[in-house]
């Protein structure tokens, strides 16, 4: 069974999971970012960041999106494209878009499976494996621009995963807090 | 759209306007976003009615209001509920309402009435869809309700000096927009001009359930009674829709800097342009000193029972008092007598008072200053982090956005003693005291100020692109991308201190409001408050012979 979300959704769900594994707020700001737009393009974005979050709860070797924003910050690629192993490599594929030279496309490889993606968001192929895998990077022929989706389906147990990631960052209820913490108790009886 | 740039007076100084005690006197203007709707709906003629009433005579049922612009039409769909009175609050914590609604994109037939039903009255417990742009609900006033339904089904009119101490039949206490709860993305809309400046979805789905609202009232007091009548016109007209709003509004100011920034920088500049012109004609002056004279009767007429706010309205019903008077001798002939006004008021007037003056200074000017509500929205895709910068940029720009916040001693108890953070009920924001409550460890990064100083502190010694020191303190990496957006969005940042011990949230929410276009403001607390909206503006039926922007002042 899958779930019908906003794009706003899946966006808050993922800040707020990527929060509750402990990443500091702006990695967690760039795995929402990531999982919206791997949605838009048709991907399971959420499904690829819960696979990364339960990895590595609270570990961050391995994390697809601190690899994809180190890239992305340094603007460069190595030489020979060797990415190194991390886990859900789909979620490195948002932050290389700009990585792609000038009129080219850049190939993402993780195992058996490939996709394709321009500088200007476009992305084709196959969902990539959500384990630890070796990701390699090559030019190629960029793939023709992306008609972006508008909303996110997203799977029973994903949700599922996500929202109890999510639901670390809420401060459990007390009277103190319900009383204080908003400033109001009154009744609307007026 | 992108507002130009030349002009002859210099926008104010973002450290000057972007002060929560500034923000926390704006006042709404030709810019807000309620204004914005009205004169659309007027200038493209937009057809309102009521497409179906299926209300019974308990006032239960569900009723359809549709709105058709040039190329598309909205309708509310409103749920009337028979809700006892220990089930009403204004918390959002609350599970039952009087009356609930979506705005839907189009116009619902039954099927989509029947999905409606089963998950609108339910709100944040519900779904929608991307079918549905809004999700909100009311209560009544009880006291105005009951005695409008009682007066009307006696054959007689309210009592006036009630309706204007309460302002409104029903108030709000949530309208949900873009993407919540199912409700459409924001991308799926922005494209369509009338949706185009912020909030039009939201303002236009208040504005039909004041429309809703009124007719409900009416309805009741037929089922009470066949000698019942109808509002008087004028009298309808008084009737605002209240809104009860808190702390959940307060973090959207510090989430979204570039929206921010576009509704300030809209406003700035419209007062540059307004100062910058040469010669006033004695129909703007009037238009003006009109406008001025009517604001004094609004300031008269807001009433708040709390000290904050008393102390507020003390200072704009002074300030007005003394502006008055200048404008009975200011010289109008001389040379950018706006600019002259301007400049005196900076110094003869207090915050409340500027800022009103800043507001009127727009009233006579629409058709310079109107423009700039289209470069109010904000395009805000993520903004990749120019890594490849050297840190002593970063350390630059924190030095120019944020200098007080590096004379301030952060470990200071008082600097620190607020956290803000969600509790697991309802998702509700809520703002903790540090020192008292063990909420540390879910607080958000809603503190730009103290961030940024942290920031400053923790680049000592450091060299090299950002990109390396990012790798390394990954803590950091929000607040670099705050300012790097800060440094193209000069208003984009609130430059006080947001977790100091005597912020008043209400601040923040008074600066938001004030662009939403509401009146009225009466604070109930430091952090929650209540709003009219609406107040005095011409019904559906009457908007294409009225006036869009008049309604917003009292009339003396």
């Amino acid at each position: 069974m899958t779930h019908d979300l906003s794009l706003g959704e899946v966006h808050s769900l993922a800040l707020k999971a990527a929060r509750g594994t402990g990443r500091p707020h702006g990695l967690a700001e760039e795995a929402a970012f990531a999982v919206r737009w791997l949605t838009e393009r048709g991907q399971d974005g959420a499904g690829a960041l819960a696979a990364l979050l339960e990895e590595t709860d609270g570990r961050p070797e391995g994390c697809s999106i601190g690899l994809g924003t180190a890239l992305s910050d340094t603007g460069a690629l190595p030489d020979g494209g060797a990415l190194g192993a991390v886990y859900s490599p789909m979620m490195l594929v948002p932050f290389l878009t700009h990585l792609c030279a000038q009129n080219m496309g850049l190939s993402v490889r993780a195992g058996d499976a490939k996709v394709r993606l321009s500088r200007d968001g476009g992305l084709a192929g196959d969902a990539l494996p959500l384990g630890l895998s070796e990701v390699h990077v090559a030019p190629c022929a960029p793939p023709a621009p992306a008609a972006l989706q508008s909303r996110a389906h997203v799977a029973e147990e994903v949700l599922r995963v996500l929202s109890a990631f999510a639901f670390r960052t809420y401060a459990p209820a007390t009277e103190a807090s319900r009383a204080k913490g908003a400033g109001s108790g009154l009744s609307d009886n007026d | 759209m992108k507002l130009p740039a030349q002009q002859k007076v210099a926008l104010r100084d973002p450290q000057e306007v972007m002060t929560l005690k500034r923000m926390g006197a704006f006042h709404q203007s030709r810019l807000s976003f309620m204004r914005i709707l009205m004169r659309r709906m007027k200038a493209e003629g937009w057809r309102v009615s009521c497409a179906q009433w299926a209300i019974d005579a308990r006032g239960v049922g569900h009723a359809i209001y549709s709105a058709q612009g040039p190329e598309r039409t909205y309708s509310l769909v409103a749920f009337a509920h028979d809700l006892p009175p220990e089930a009403r609050s204004d918390r959002v914590i609350a599970t039952a309402w009087d009356a609930t609604f979506t705005l839907f994109d189009g116009v619902p037939d039954a099927a989509d009435i029947e999905r409606l039903r089963a998950n609108v009255p339910l709100q944040e417990a519900g779904r929608i869809t991307d079918r549905e742009l809004t999700l909100s609900r009311a209560n009544r006033s009880v006291r105005l309700w009951d005695h409008v339904v009682e007066r009307l089904s006696q054959g007689q009119q309210p009592d006036l000096s009630l309706v204007e101490s309460v302002g409104y039949l029903m108030r709000t206490t949530a309208v949900y927009g873009s993407a919540k709860f199912g409700a459409a993305d924001r991308a799926q809309i922005e494209a369509r001009p009338e949706l185009r400046a912020p909030f039009q979805a939201e303002m236009l789905t208040v504005y039909l359930i004041r429309a809703f609202v009124m007719d409900l009232v009416e309805h009741m007091a037929r089922a009470r009674s066949a000698d019942a009548v109808a509002l008087e016109p004028g009298l309808r007209r008084r009737f605002g829709i209240g809104n009860s709003t808190g702390l959940g509004m307060a973090p959207f100011v510090m989430n979204h800097p570039r929206l921010i920034h576009n509704w300030i920088a809209a406003r700035e500049w419209a007062l540059a342009e307004v100062r910058g012109l040469m010669q006033a004609s004695g129909t703007e002056v009037a238009w003006f000193c009109d406008h001025a004279r009517r604001a004094e009767v609004n300031a008269f007429e807001w009433q708040s029972e709390h000290p904050i706010q008393q102390a507020k309205l003390a200072e704009l019903r002074g300030d007005m008092a003394v502006l008055l008077a200048e404008l009975d001798r200011f010289d109008f002939a001389a040379p950018q007598p706006w600019d002259r006004l301007w400049r005196w008021g900076e110094t003869a007037l207090r915050l409340e008072g500027q800022e009103q003056l800043a507001a009127l200074l727009l009233e006579p000017y629409g058709a310079i200053v109107d423009v700039a509500a289209d470069a109010m929205a904000a395009d805000e895709a993520p903004v990749r982090i120019e890594g490849g910068r050297d840190v002593a940029d970063l350390r630059r720009l924190i030095e120019a956005v944020h200098p007080q916040a590096l004379d301030i001693d952060w470990d200071a108890p008082e600097q620190q003693a607020r956290v803000w953070y969600v509790s697991a009920e309802k998702l509700e924001p809520r703002l903790g005291e540090r020192a008292e409550e063990d909420v540390e460890p879910y607080a958000q990064p809603l503190c730009p100020a103290r961030d940024a100083a942290a920031l400053h502190a923790a680049l000592d010694g450091e060299a090299g692109p950002v990109a390396g020191f990012l790798l390394r303190h990954p803590e950091h990496r929000h607040t670099v991308r705050r300012l790097q957006i800060a440094e193209g969005h000069a208003f984009a940042e609130v430059r006080d201190n947001t977790i100091h011990a005597d912020m008043a949230p209400i601040d923040l929410l008074r600066a938001k409001l004030s662009f939403f276009g509401a009146t009225r403001f009466d604070p109930r607390s430091d952090r929650w408050l209540r709003i009219t909206m609406f107040q005095n503006a011409p019904f559906p039926g009457e908007i294409l012979d009225a006036d869009p922007d008049g309604w917003c002042y009292p009339v003396p």
